[in-house]
């Protein structure tokens, strides 16, 4: 793992294509502008969490559910 | 024929066009690249992702609309892009469910995640909506609780 120091302004190149850009930090919250190109995908590391958290669940069903009462029509 | 074993459903035999490839997985199952769909049976809105190498994996899905008539995202260039995708039509779509203490009115859909399938080509990719406002966790059966107390 590659930790930089950088100040408000400043910016990190990833490769060619890349610019990850320190717009300010206010106490404990830093801004960050990104500049990638639109095949990269971007996530807040915690949506990506949540959805690994929720796969990790989905994958706990039980074996014997009944869901032939649970249709679209039984939403009452 | 490809011959897979599931804990659910015995040894299964499936034609190799049939089985849906996430190149990725799907997060936190990153090594699960193969599954196959099994319908929970044939009239329901339920489905089975059923991993053709992990035996007792099984993903429970629905098609959203059925339940969420309002449902909507748009695919982003970089995911039709890595599906190839051509036309709307060939899409399947599905959401994950999570069944809370065997409470089957207490399922929940995950619209933040839904599983994009291209048919044409069986790639399919579980796309996150980064900028939607839906969460992991949407009821199915929202007047569960409310007509709780009447039982």
């Amino acid at each position: 793992m590659l930790v930089l120091t950088r100040k408000p302004k400043q910016q990190i190149m990833i490769g060619d294509n890349i610019i990850v850009n320190v717009v300010e930090v206010q106490g404990d919250t830093v801004r960050i502008a990104i500049e990638a190109p639109r095949e990269i995908k971007i996530y807040r590391g915690e949506i990506y969490k949540a959805i690994q958290e929720e796969n990790r669940k989905a994958a706990e069903q039980p074996m014997d559910i009944d869901l032939t009462q649970a249709g679209p029509d039984d939403n009452k | 024929m490809r011959k897979i074993n599931t804990v659910r459903f015995g040894e299964i035999e499936e034609e190799e066009s049939k089985i849906v490839h996430f190149e990725q997985g799907l997060p936190a199952f990153e090594e699960e690249k193969e599954f196959i769909i099994i319908p929970y049976d044939a009239e329901s809105p339920y489905v089975f992702l059923q991993s053709a190498k992990t035996p007792d994996l099984a993903f429970l899905m629905t098609i959203p609309f059925m339940f969420f008539s309002d449902y909507e995202f748009s695919i982003d260039d970089s995911v039709i892009k890595s599906l190839a995708i051509d036309k709307q039509e060939e899409l399947l779509i599905y959401a994950l469910l999570t069944l809370p203490k065997r409470d089957v009115r207490q399922m929940t859909a995950n619209l933040l995640a839904p599983v994009v399938i291209n048919t044409k080509n069986m790639q399919a990719k579980q796309v996150i909506l980064e900028k939607s406002s839906y969460t992991t966790k949407h009821k199915l059966f929202p007047q569960a609780d409310a007509n709780k107390g009447d039982k």
